[in-house]
């Protein structure tokens, strides 16, 4: 009786299998190609065997950034996920609706004005991003929350800590000092391990919060008459994305729309049950990110397109194609 | 069963109830009429812990509503909306099992008195031939009758209706109601219903609360208390009442 719902769940296991392949896959090309060129002998010998300058150049610089790509993007994506299912709102992505922006402020504050305080970066860019949340949370509250009103106010917070993360870079540029969180170039083993602790501590609950995000589905007053406060459990959930996102951000800058696109794949791809949604998009944010730095560091060798450029390119477009599908669930029609 | 008493509410600077009291007798069908604005829904919506009082208390076998927790009275007391939302791809037996969500914590899996419970909701539902089916799949009556399912899954006692079956067909009003009935006869569930319609209303309740201006205008059984005169009263309108061996009608055009 119940078959279909085991053959689903082992269908979208399956996926998840085959999609952590394909990142370990591309993770392994990733390695190897770049401006350096290096054969899989030489790599693995210089890895393991001998020393060899070229793969331990490889080693510092293009290691780190390949783990960033990878966890980043898997926070981003986590982030996504539970945004929208918290909005309820398909389109809800941290970069567009302004809680990147809130961190990547936050976080520009702290490196310019206390830079010792490095590892704790995350900690600040989230609340940052809380603060953003906040402010989209009580502008777009009339009753409910209205999926447009949630775009259209975050696109104006989004402007305003951008606009405000430019003005400390300006006010900064003539001591020397870079904040340029963007990118994922020049990133140190330092910088993996900070997203590590950071994100791990956003993705475990992520993945285990799965039965949550499945309830918040249903309509709040469903979710009351069940016995679960709905509101509560929106602001856990909430916390969390910020969490992941803001870890994210603090490290490699705002990057737009993968946690947009990324969701909505797997929403496409394993259907809604967050037990396999969730597991899913956090690969396939990993997937994406590394596949759109990697990418960028090839298309136009020696000089490299950062992730979040190539993202917006490719994302920009998707978006306005989900907007245009969405009308039915944004009440546009 | 339940007591509401000498309720008092208002949004904001807009006083919708005056002093509602009514008490629910246990096993019985009551239902909330009155015209659009009355506070039918905000009356419910107060019996339900969905709104705090202004004043007054709501009272369940005795306790307040207001000290006890939303799972406490979850278990207590379920509700169906008017209109609600599930995901296409959810199955009605999953839905439906959220009903057990009051006696389990979120993570832990459901045992088997849980699995039972759903089952037997579902077949009380007439919905276990479409257990497996995606909630998308669904017509406008089964989606409702998935989500009375789901609130019957809770094991409780007393069912809240908040205007069942306006958005649904007329075939599909009459299926939901009979069965809300069947559901009152067989299992002795009390049900507290808001309708919108004024002979649905009369034929389907033993007991109807008329309001009017934020207060109860009249209570009791609809052949002792539904004239002319009353109808009129809640609804501001001359209609013609016929009586026809002990049911009654309201000419509604």
């Amino acid at each position: 009786m119940r078959d279909n719902a085991k053959r689903r769940l082992s269908t979208g296991l399956l996926a998840c299998l085959i999609l952590a392949v394909l990142t370990g896959a591309l993770t392994l090309w990733a390695m190897k190609a770049g401006s350096l060129n290096v054969t899989w002998r030489q790599l693995i010998s210089g890895l393991f065997v001998s020393y060899d300058e070229t793969v331990r150049i490889i080693y510092d610089l293009r290691f780190p950034r390949i783990l960033i790509a990878l966890l980043a993007g898997a926070a981003l994506s986590a982030s996504g996920l539970i945004l929208q299912a918290v909005l309820k709102n398909p389109l809800a992505d941290p970069g567009i609706i302004g809680i990147s922006g809130g961190a990547g402020f936050a976080a520009a504050l702290v490196t310019s004005f206390f830079p010792m305080l490095y590892f704790f970066r995350p900690i600040f860019a989230c609340v940052g991003g809380l603060g953003a949340f906040l402010l989209i949370y009580t502008l777009a509250w009339k009753g409910s929350l209205n999926p447009v009103r949630i775009l259209l106010v975050g696109v104006a917070i989004a402007a305003v800590f951008s606009g405000l993360t430019s003005i400390l870079g300006g006010m900064n540029s003539s001591s020397g000092i870079s904040l340029e969180v963007s990118g994922l170039s020049m990133r140190t083993w330092s910088d993996v391990r900070l997203l590590a602790v950071y994100s791990a501590v956003g993705l475990i609950p992520a993945l285990v919060s799965a039965p949550a995000c499945n309830l918040m589905a249903l309509d709040d007053r469903t979710i009351r008459s069940l016995g679960t406060n709905a509101d509560r459990l929106r602001a856990l959930l909430s916390l969390m994305a910020v969490w992941l996102v803001s870890s994210a951000t603090a490290v490699i800058g705002v990057v737009g729309f993968l946690a947009l696109l990324a969701p909505h794949m797997g929403r496409k791809l394993v259907g809604g049950n967050h037990w396999v949604l969730t597991p899913f998009c956090i690969l396939l944010g990993a997937f994406i990110l590394l596949l759109a730095d990697t990418l960028g560091r090839l298309i136009a060798a020696p000089y490299e397109v950062p992730a979040s450029v190539i993202m917006s390119v490719v994302g920009g477009p998707c978006f306005v194609v989900l907007l245009r599908k969405g009308d039915k669930h944004l009440g546009l029609r | 069963m339940v007591c509401v008493e000498n309720i008092r509410f208002s949004y904001g600077d807009t006083p919708v109830l005056q002093g509602v009291s009514l008490t629910v007798k246990a096993g019985v069908v009551t239902t909330l009429m009155g015209a659009n604005g009355c506070g039918k829904t905000t009356l419910l919506n107060l019996m339900t812990k969905n709104l705090r009082p202004d004043a007054g208390h709501v009272t369940l076998d005795g306790t307040d509503i207001q000290s006890m927790r939303l799972k406490e009275f979850a278990r207590c007391a379920a509700i169906v909306h008017q209109k609600n939302s599930a995901p296409d791809d959810l199955s009605v037996r999953k839905l439906v099992s959220y009903g057990r969500l009051p006696y389990c914590s979120m993570l832990r899996s459901q045992r088997g008195e849980d699995l039972e419970k759903v089952e037997w909701a579902l077949s009380a539902t007439d919905m276990t031939a479409l257990a497996d089916r995606p909630m998308g799949a669904l017509s406008g009556g089964e989606r409702q009758r998935a989500f009375l399912s789901m609130a019957l899954a809770q094991g409780t006692r007393l069912l809240y209706l908040d205007e069942p079956t306006t958005f649904l067909d007329v075939r599909y009003q009459v299926e939901l109601l009979r069965l809300i009935r069947r559901l009152n006869r067989e299992l002795g569930i009390t049900i507290v219903m808001v309708l919108h319609d004024i002979n649905q209303a009369l034929c389907y309740s033993d007991e109807v609360v008329g309001l009017k201006d934020g207060a109860v205008f009249c209570q009791g059984p609809p052949n002792q208390v539904i004239s002319q005169e009353t109808i009129h009263a809640l609804y501001g309108i001359r209609l013609e009442v016929c009586r026809q061996n002990k049911t009654l009608w309201v000419m509604t055009v």
